[in-house]
């Protein structure tokens, strides 16, 4: 592994955070996510009973992952998602093991959504996607306040508005 | 918004040749079934059948007769219209401005009356079929005609020369059996036969000669019967596909792609909506030198054609892939495919190692612990060696470059592609960075494009290095986050 020249630019983390209930929503998201993969072992290990330890094994596993998904993994999200919006673009920063940052210029963006899934509803969050002309151009500030994103899109598209074009 | 003259036709129909055309064909479609009617069945209630395939005949005929009758299209100043079907009436009209594509295409029977399918395309991805808008069939005149009304282009003057960039030579035949498709034909085709079989009853029969016959010939001869039929189905699908295959530059910079034995194609691709080219090299098709030329454009349909979306030639000599590349992005080749590629840091080659043969060497670690496992000797060696060449050869492939209009980006063993890509085609951009990365100094970079596949990447680039492509391509997008990092390799400073 080669060490970087000292003096290399890199950039800064974009401005926003996402809301702090956010770390709820990921985390109850996780919680759903550990239920749905124990109730199969469950089962099994009630209707076959020669495989019932062998459940037992994976599902202590299971519970430990979770639990440690649970815990870990939304914080550090909330600690690495941002968004900001300059001038020229929409600057997104997502991902916990492996960073993403997705740009997408002002100038290019098609259409501005908000959606609220259920589960978002009933922490009062909401999530901003953004598409451009690219069949993998979008990008999606999830877990906002639910009237920031509503503010947020309503400026988005007010900007986008004002400038002609099919952003291809 | 752009008003553009109208044709002042009004509603016309379709060609009156498809009274014929339309109901032959759904007939032809439906004897397979006529044909089970007649065949299978008891000794019961023979009139029944019969008056029930009759019946059935009569209505397919009505529907392919009725749909002259109902469908109607109409070329106005602002909006294309079509209006079909007969109890469910259907309306779809499509902006002028929002026009991308107009491609003939003609099956068999449409070639056989002298007529020509018109494809209206939007290029919208979302909406699917909803998006596009078919007149099935009109005389081939009036469908040239509406082809270049449609694009806005001068009504063709047969007698002006036109650039041509390629036209087919029979010598390219011999990749045909290097591609995978080539393949995947050979294997449709064996199942085709299987089902038949087995539809009549052959099977028992035939699995029987199977066995009696395994026993005396020899497999080579089995493989000899497989290899010969993927290389006789490569060549027939090759010559279905690309006979009279031609390449010409239209006057708005645009291409006109021409091909097709039994259906013929006609693929025009708006100058405006180019925004670059690929390269495709499959590992067996360059071992044996050859390349696929691929245009990226705006407002092709991603369905249905899988990777074949834009081709712009069969494979064809490597030599040759570069001058038609050349010739579709009209620089160069040496600012083309064939730019010199900037190499990646030493990191990046050190990943393509341990990334290529670190998984194969956990594999032979299982095979050499476990004695139980047969012949070793022979496999150990060639996954080792296999995976080492593999190795070498992405080292060897990747790469990218900047020029004065392009972005180039090289990369893969199985497949190596040489994307070109505008630089004002450049709509977007992503940056990823995984644990491994961000501790080697590396970046993925995405330009994200509205044409072909949506993005595409420049792999393991040096972190400083992406941040310079994306400034130079885009200038001042990234500008406000840009710090200076001492000793930094992560991406993102925390």
């Amino acid at each position: 592994m080669t060490t970087p020249e000292p003096g290399a630019s890199r950039l800064r983390a974009p401005a926003h955070r996402v809301s702090p209930r956010a770390r709820s929503w990921w985390a109850l998201r996780s919680a759903i996510t550990s239920v749905g993969l124990l109730i199969p072992q469950v089962a099994v290990a009630v209707v076959l009973p020669t495989y019932t330890s062998l459940m037992i094994l994976t599902g202590v596993a299971t519970v430990v992952v979770g639990v440690a998904h649970l815990l870990v993994v939304p914080c550090w999200r909330y600690a690495l998602h941002r968004w900001e919006i300059t001038d020229d673009a929409v600057h997104t920063l997502s991902g916990w093991l492996r960073l993403e940052w997705r740009i997408a210029p002002i100038s290019r963006v098609q259409t501005v959504d908000t959606d609220r899934g259920p589960l978002q509803r009933a922490f009062g969050l909401s999530s901003v996607t953004v598409t451009t002309a690219s069949a993998s151009g979008a990008l999606t500030i999830d877990g906002l306040d639910a009237d920031a994103a509503v503010e947020l899109a309503d400026r988005l598209t007010r900007v986008t508005e004002t400038l002609g074009g099919d952003a291809t | 918004m752009t008003t553009y003259p109208s044709d002042g036709l009004g509603w016309q129909r379709l060609d009156r040749r498809m009274l014929v055309v339309h109901p032959a064909v759904d007939l032809a479609k439906l004897l397979p079934v006529l044909l089970v009617i007649a065949i299978t069945g008891g000794s019961s209630d023979d009139r029944w059948r019969l008056g029930g395939g009759i019946a059935l005949a009569v209505a397919v005929l009505a529907f392919g007769i009725s749909r002259w009758f109902t469908t109607s299209y109409r070329i106005g100043t602002d909006r294309v219209e079509l209006r079909t079907g007969l109890l469910r009436r259907h309306h779809r009209s499509v902006h002028r401005d929002r026009i991308r594509t107009a491609d003939l295409t003609a099956n068999p029977a449409h070639r056989l009356f002298g007529l020509a399918v018109v494809r209206v395309g939007t290029g919208r991805r979302e909406g699917g079929d909803d998006a596009e808008l078919t007149l099935d069939a009109v005389r081939r005149v009036e469908a040239e005609r509406l082809r270049a009304v449609l694009l806005g282009e001068a009504p063709a003057d047969a007698a002006a020369p036109v650039p041509e960039l390629a036209r087919l030579r029979w010598t390219w035949v011999r990749f045909a059996p290097l591609t995978f498709s080539a393949i995947a034909v050979v294997g449709v085709v064996w199942l085709g036969l299987f089902r038949l079989a087995e539809e009549f009853s052959l099977r028992a029969p035939v699995t029987e000669t199977l066995r009696e016959g395994a026993g005396r010939a020899p497999v080579w001869l089995g493989a000899v019967a497989l290899l010969a039929t993927a290389v006789f189905g490569a060549a027939v699908v090759f010559v279905e596909g690309w006979w009279g295959y031609r390449l010409t530059r239209a006057d708005d910079g645009g291409l006109v792609l021409r091909r097709g034995l039994l259906t013929r194609r006609t693929l025009s691709l708006e100058g405006r909506r180019l925004r670059g080219v690929e390269l495709d090299e499959p590992l067996l098709v360059r071992l044996g030198r050859g390349a696929r030329p691929l245009a990226l454009t705006t407002g092709l349909r991603a369905d249905g054609q899988g990777e074949h979306v834009g081709a712009v030639g069969p494979a064809m000599p490597r030599r040759r892939a570069h001058q038609v590349a050349a010739g579709v992005l009209g620089v160069g080749e040496e600012e083309g495919t064939r730019a010199p590629l900037v190499r990646h840091p030493r990191a990046a080659v050190v990943r393509r190692l341990t990334r290529g043969v670190g998984p194969v060497l956990v594999v032979c670690a299982v095979l050499l612990v476990r004695p139980e496992a047969p012949a070793d000797a022979v496999v150990v060696p060639i996954l080792l060696g296999a995976s080492v060449l593999l190795a070498v050869d992405r080292i060897r492939s990747l790469g990218h470059a900047l020029t004065g209009t392009h972005l180039v980006s090289r990369h893969g063993a199985w497949v190596r592609r040489t994307v070109v890509l505008r630089r004002g085609g450049v709509i977007g951009w992503r940056l990823t960075q995984s644990l491994t990365q961000r501790r080697a100094g590396l970046v993925t970079l995405h330009a994200v494009t509205a044409a072909g596949r949506g993005r595409y990447e420049v792999l393991d680039v040096g972190a400083d290095r992406a941040l310079e492509l994306v400034e130079d391509i885009t200038p001042g997008l990234l500008a406000p986050f840009v710090i200076d990092g001492r000793g930094a390799g992560r991406l993102v400073r925390r």
